[in-house]
């Protein structure tokens, strides 16, 4: 009895240690995550001399919003710089929604009928669908001189369209492939229940495909929409004064007379906005299990 | 037509010499198939047997490899589905999971662009008849298996279609439910005399059902005939094992003849045989229910154990063995046996059968050949 009562024990005890360890695993993982999130939101807050402190600070020891004001080209309170033109950041949050919208929604109008046509008709046999993921593995900068010149003889650099263009070009790809799955998962038999049912095979898109892989469709959106919004190479390359993304406005805060640390974490913080919501909307949305129920139980 | 479905310009339907191939897999083979207007044909098979392969095709959602498929005397192989004017019942139900039961029944009288008022007073219609009206607003996912199928079967009957197209429509329910679907499907369809092609691979629901049963094997037809025709005369042993419950046993042994009597010789037994046939290896086919128990001496008996025994409803199955083989006798009432117990088996072999060893039939015992 005393034996097993031991045993007992020093099993409770060998669950407590692994316990620990699993905490402690999560504590480091997280604190490495999450660092540059609390540096940012922290010191977008700070004075501009808290940043020169000789023991930093994650937290703002007396909190103030002047960065943020001074960002959006209010007036300057004291400790803050401004290295930025009234109005830039404001135009760029304009530019940067634009382009985000409009690169969206051209994506998706292309994306849905192309990833369903793979995931039913397979044109090109396996290739093609090979194919378009494959351009993903290329780095986005080979594409940048060839569609430079290109975009130079079109005459339309530093315009919304080269933008929409360039973006389109590697959001594409991503979201056809993630939508495409979506779109395999659903059961093809409710589309033949459809067919009998006396509708056409595009009508079979509307009432069945589209609304079955909405969650597919809503994470692909959220994936275009953040790629356009944090593009930072395309906006620098192909544009200049005419279109000025957030990212761009962001790099402006490192000038050659310093480093604006406030305003600079204050718009950083405005700019993961957009990121922090993704992230919260696509726990929702990335659960599948729509198509639960349509098959027999 | 090697199977006698009459000819081909007295059927609603007519499928002939269809070939179909999943990459190598032959689906069906040369098959050929009528259905009459206003009658239940049953497609009965095995799984795998190609009679889901079947309906598809029917209904254009597969497109065979050669063949032809002809409704209403017009060769339809390229119409599309919905131009077809059929409707279907698919086995796994599929059902419409984002919208509610209303929309599942409604969705093809939606497509007929029939008025809201009419579509309302047929779908309360239908689902007041399969006992779903209080489920209407309900998702499929929030219905037990059995009010799906009854939605799927609704689905397909509300649509005034030219030919219902069934597969496996009741499989899953339980046996109380299957009964009484059977009794209303009947109903419905022969008071309004929907012309309907019925897969199962139930052969109680196919002779219940059928006006006309077709036997698929491997992605060919096997039989074609009435549900007598095809109790009575099955064409193979394939056949005779899938009609019957218990089966039909098939005893391996060969025609033998003694003084110019023939007999079946199995495992050092002779059971005489009414009529002449042939001497060779042969395969007997008896119903179990032409197995009788007796007691006392008797010639024709065979002595042999209760391999084991089986309560089937009011009646009593037991397993016996002759040779290697396990043989089922069917007793009216409740018996009990003990295993190893040695009783006296009886063959009535009048109405019995006589395979050639390819399992092809020779002749019908104690009937006039043919």
């Amino acid at each position: 009895m005393a034996k097993v009562i031991q045993t007992d024990e020093k099993r409770r005890s060998g669950r407590t240690i692994v316990r620990v360890i699993r905490y402690v695993a999560i504590v480091i993982i997280l604190a490495v995550f999450l660092f540059p999130v609390v540096f940012i939101f922290g010191g977008s807050f700070k004075t501009q001399s808290e940043f020169y402190d000789v023991a930093p600070s994650l937290f703002p020891k007396e909190p103030t919003l002047g960065n943020y004001i001074s960002a959006f080209g209010g007036e300057k309170t004291g400790t803050t710089t401004g290295f930025t033109a009234k109005g830039r950041l404001t135009k760029g949050i304009k530019d940067s929604l634009l382009i985000s919208v409009v690169v969206t929604m051209l994506t998706m109008a292309i994306a849905i009928p192309a990833s369903y046509s793979l995931a039913r008709y397979k044109p090109g046999g396996d290739q093609i669908s090979f194919f378009i993921l494959s351009i993903l593995f290329l780095p986005p900068v080979i594409g940048v001189l060839p569609l430079f010149f290109i975009f130079k003889t079109v005459g339309i650099l530093d315009t919304y369209w080269v933008l929409f263009i360039s973006h389109l070009f590697f959001d594409l790809p991503f979201c056809i492939w993630i939508t495409k799955g979506f779109f395999e998962d659903i059961p093809l038999e409710l589309e033949q229940a459809v067919m009998v049912d006396g509708f056409s095979r595009f009508r079979v898109f509307f009432k069945i495909a589209v609304p079955l892989a909405k969650s597919g469709i809503a994470v692909a959106s959220l994936f275009a929409f953040i790629f356009s919004w944090n593009e930072l190479m395309f906006s620098s390359i192909f544009t200049r004064s005419n279109v000025q993304t957030l990212p761009l406005v962001l790099q402006d805060y490192i000038g050659s007379a310093g480093i604006s640390w406030g305003e600079l974490l204050a718009v950083a913080s405005i700019a993961a906005i957009p990121g922090i919501l993704l992230a919260i909307f696509m726990q929702r949305y990335i659960v599948r299990g729509l198509t639960f129920g349509a098959v027999k139980g | 037509m090697a199977n006698n479905q009459g000819s081909s310009t007295d059927g609603l339907l007519v499928l002939r010499g269809i070939h179909k191939k999943f990459g190598k897999v032959e689906a069906l083979r040369d098959l050929n198939l009528v259905a009459r207007k206003g009658e239940i044909l049953a497609i009965l098979g095995p799984s795998g047997a190609g009679k889901t392969t079947t309906l598809k095709i029917i209904a254009g959602l597969e497109v065979p490899l050669s063949g032809e498929v002809v409704f209403n005397r017009r060769v339809i192989n390229r119409l599309e589905p919905k131009d077809r004017n059929m409707s279907m019942v698919f086995e796994t139900y599929a059902l419409y999971p984002h919208i509610s039961v209303y929309d599942n029944l409604a969705s093809s009288l939606s497509a007929l662009k029939l008025q809201k008022s009419l579509i309302k007073e047929k779908v309360e219609r239908i689902a007041g008849l399969l006992g779903i009206a209080a489920f209407l607003d309900r998702k499929p996912a929030n219905l037990s298996g059995g009010q799906r199928q009854r939605v799927a079967l609704g689905r397909a009957m509300i649509k005034p279609a030219d030919l219902y197209l069934m597969d496996e429509p009741i499989a899953h329910l339980d046996a109380k439910l299957r009964h009484r679907m059977i009794g209303e499907f009947k109903h419905l369809q022969e008071s309004l005399e929907l012309s309907t092609v019925y897969v199962t691979h139930d052969w109680q629901e196919a002779i219940s059902l059928g006006n006309h049963i077709v036997i698929l094997n491997k992605g060919r037809v096997e039989q074609y005939g009435s549900k007598e025709e095809i109790y009575e005369k099955p064409k193979n042993t394939f056949i005779a094992k899938l009609i019957g419950d218990p089966p039909m046993n098939l005893i391996p042994g060969t025609v033998v003849k003694k003084a110019g009597r023939s007999f079946f010789s199995v495992d050092g037994i002779d059971l005489g045989i009414p009529g002449n046939v042939a001497e060779g290896s042969a395969v007997l086919g008896v119903r179990p229910y032409n197995l009788k128990l007796v007691s006392g001496p008797s010639k024709e008996a065979v002595k042999t154990e209760i391999y084991s025994f089986e309560r089937y409803g009011m009646n009593t199955v037991i397993s016996i063995k002759i040779g290697e083989g396990t043989y089922k006798v069917k007793l009216d009432g409740m018996h009990r046996f003990t295993i190893g117990e040695t009783v006296q088996v009886r063959f009535n072999l009048e109405n019995s059968y006589i395979f050639d060893d390819k399992g092809d039939l020779i002749t019908i015992l104690g009937k006039a050949n043919g």
